[in-house]
């Protein structure tokens, strides 16, 4: 009996334990296994495992039935070799782009790995098609001047097709007015001229922060510490504009305060997830009333939400994936009565004292109205920056907290402190938790800070520029994010059968507790480039990341844009 | 009791719920009813590997048997070849002969946890070897021509220092 005696179908199975290499290996062994290795079920079944652990082109995401054994397995490789060199030092300097207009950097974006956009405060929105670069010449740019007057916050998103670019800005115009601008780019292949497009601008009034924009639904979403306004845009006027807004009117004022909203998204089934300085809440979108002029004359929206409360966090920024929607499994539509819609969002929020947290948010949206939505937050990884971060038991043990419609879900907050009844066997566990990056030791943590950082659109993989204390150098780390695959979340009697009340009370058991082996882990990256300078100008303000080719985006305080790429 | 008859003509009388760890015996016992005496004939298994296949289905009575689509979870799989229990390692420690005996009687057999063990194992085997070790190791003959050989290293280049 000979490894070759077995039936093609065994030797595929076997392939799913192997890596790409070993595969390669064997193939290189007789023509009876080289033929096997070419198998398209085999690559497909390799996507369908990279899928789920790093980040593929967009156009595979969707399907990719089509594509042939050859395409499948150039795919597998190129994803796989970019996932090896992703932690390794870039081995060329960043190369800076050429042709910038504006002096103070607002934000940078990337989108498909190839645009960049980077909005100036000083009125000029400048955009570089990096795929079109010649050596380190990226040719074609264009910018627009946006007026003289400061820019004062802007959102960036591509249409479903992936071929127009819609950005929005808000600035302060003459004394005491406000006014947003929302443009369109065409991204085309060469040899077309970028160009932007106004297509509308409509008054608002002051500091409201864009905060995302929904093409399908046409809204753009703003917000002011901590109340949304949202904006209607039509298709054939620019005038035509309506809004509506969304606030908590029995809000605490002071509490208020301290609750800016930080960043939101617009789910297509009609509801509003909002990262807040400490909670994250979802409220289902309002209706926009009947043609009414601009103007936030709109009544406050007294509405339940699903909250989840961060009480010993104090987040001050969170930068979150592209919303991924799925279908609910067999055992979450049995126990939802008539299915529903599963929205998952990856996210990396700041607490500029206590580090880096990475958060998944499962989101289950039925579809019949009565039934109430679900609010599942996982604290998954954590990159702490102070030596003793309060730690909290039951978050870990039981990363299935489900917040409901009830009133009563603001007490049940999500990272109650740490129960003395499970103190005992939670220990290890923190250990864990204090791991040091493995260069460092561990008095430097609090020594240094994040300046700034980024998440992929995929949610995968992060970056972020740290500088420590008393020092003028600037590390650029790069991260994995590993989020618990869908599976892990549907351990069995997990998902709660109603979300009105769910199975976790408040003194949480190691011993039966479903998923607890699915701990945060340590956010754990490493230093990819290092830029030493005592020039201030020089400071690295913000970074995106093009998450699929591993390019890392940097700006800096003199508002020069550079491209970082992987050593490929 | 079940009673089980081999490629070779032996017989094993078993417990029913040992035998149906395997999905193959089970459809078979549920398509015949109760209380047949009928032996059940396995002839693509012989009676040393049945009875290595049978130890493996009593350590693991009563444990549950993975659902018919099971297979969504590969990623974990993958990240996990090592893993492998302790009893399961112990148990799978045979001569190659006896591996691809055991594999080929868990597939047919349809003992899908088997099958991985199986499987885990061979491709623990394989792991980080050079094509020339893989061909020492399982006896495989290269019957490729020098140009074929040259052609198919060229294209794997990439592979190499990996």
């Amino acid at each position: 009996m000979l490894l070759l005696s077995l039936p093609n179908e065994v030797i595929l199975e076997l392939f799913k334990y192997l890596n790409t290499s070993d595969i390669i290996s064997l193939r290189q062994t007789c023509t009876h296994l080289a033929e096997i290795t070419n198998d398209k079920l085999l690559w497909s079944n390799m996507v369908q495992q990279l899928r789920t652990r790093l980040p593929l082109p967009p156009s595979v995401r969707t399907s990719f039935e089509d594509w042939s054994a050859d395409a499948l397995e150039s795919l597998v490789v190129s994803v796989e070799l970019i996932d090896d060199l992703w932690l390794l030092a870039r081995e060329s300097p960043p190369v800076k782009l050429q042709n910038k207009r504006g002096e103070i950097l607002l934000g940078l974006k990337i989108f498909l790995d190839r645009w960049i956009l980077a909005v100036y405060t000083d009125g000029y929105i400048n955009l570089w098609d990096t795929e079109s670069a010649n050596e380190d010449d990226y040719r074609r740019w264009c910018f627009v001047y946006t007026g003289n007057d400061k820019t004062t916050s802007f959102q960036a998103v591509l249409d479903d097709t992936g071929e127009k670019l819609l950005v929005v800005i808000t600035r302060a115009h003459l004394p005491g007015t406000w006014v947003v601008a929302l443009y369109e780019v065409l991204l085309s292949d060469p040899p077309l001229k970028l160009q932007f497009t106004l297509l509308c601008t409509f008054p608002t009034s002051s500091s409201r922060m864009a905060q995302e924009i929904h093409p399908p639904k046409r809204i753009i979403a703003f917000s002011q510490l901590g109340s949304i306004e949202l904006a209607h845009w039509s298709d054939n006027s620019k005038e035509n504009i309506t809004s509506v807004s969304i606030s908590n009117p029995q809000a605490d004022e002071l509490e208020e305060m301290f609750t800016t909203i930080l960043s939101l998204r617009i789910l297509s089934d009609g509801y509003v997830f909002v990262f807040k300085t400490r909670s994250i809440e979802l409220y289902p979108l309002p209706k926009f009333t009947a043609a009414k002029r601009s103007g936030p004359s709109s009544p406050s929206f007294p509405m339940p939400s699903l909250r989840h409360i961060f009480p010993s966090y104090n987040f001050r920024d969170v930068q979150i994936s592209d919303v991924e929607t799925g279908a609910l499994t067999e055992e979450e539509v049995s126990s939802s009565e008539g299915g529903g819609t599963r929205y998952r969002l990856k996210m990396l929020a700041s607490d500029i004292i206590q580090g880096l947290f990475y958060f998944v948010v499962n989101i289950i949206i039925p579809s019949t109205q009565d039934q109430i939505p679900i609010l599942d937050v996982h604290l998954a990884a954590i990159y702490a920056m102070a030596n003793n971060i309060p730690f909290h038991s039951k978050n870990r043990l039981q990363p299935h907290q489900q917040s409901t419609l009830e009133e009563t879900s603001e007490s049940r907050s999500s990272m109650p402190l740490m129960n003395p009844n499970t103190a005992g066997p939670i220990q290890p566990v923190i250990e864990r938790f204090s791991m040091p990056r493995s260069d460092r030791v561990n008095s430097a943590r609090s020594s240094s800070f994040v300046s700034t950082y980024a998440v992929g659109s995929q949610g995968m993989r992060a970056v972020w520029i740290e500088r420590r204390r008393g020092t003028t150098l600037k590390q650029i780390v790069s991260c994995r994010l590993n989020a618990p695959s869908i599976v892990d979340d549907n351990t069995p009697g997990v998902v709660s059968d109603s979300g009105l009340e769910p199975s976790d009370s408040d003194s949480p058991s190691l011993e039966n507790t479903p998923g607890f082996d699915f701990l945060p882990q340590a956010l754990d990256g490493q230093v990819v480039y290092s830029i030493q300078s005592y020039d201030l100008r020089e400071d690295i303000t913000y970074c995106a990341l093009g998450e699929v080719s591993g390019k890392i985006i940097l700006g800096n305080r003199s508002g020069d844009v550079f491209v970082l790429e992987t050593g490929a | 009791m079940i009673v089980l008859k081999t490629s070779d003509n032996e017989t094993f009388t078993v417990e029913r719920d040992v035998a149906e760890r395997s999905v193959l015996i089970k459809n078979m016992l549920d398509d015949i009813g109760e209380n047949s005496e009928q032996a059940i004939p396995l002839p693509n298994v012989n009676s040393s590997v049945l009875k290595k296949v049978l130890e493996y289905c009593e350590h693991h009575r009563g444990e549950p048997l993975p659902a018919a689509d099971a297979d969504t979870s590969q990623d974990d799989t993958r990240k996990r070849t090592t893993d492998i229990s302790e009893w399961d390692q112990k148990f799978i420690t045979v001569d190659q002969e006896m591996l691809f005996e055991i594999i080929l009687a868990a597939n047919y057999l349809d003992i899908k946890s088997l099958l991985d063990v199986g499987c885990k194992t061979v491709a623990n085997m394989i792991k980080g070897k050079t094509p020339e070790e893989i061909r020492k190791l399982f006896n495989i003959v290269n019957d490729f021509t020098p140009e074929e050989e040259a052609q198919i290293k060229k294209e794997n280049e990439w592979a190499e220092d990996r």
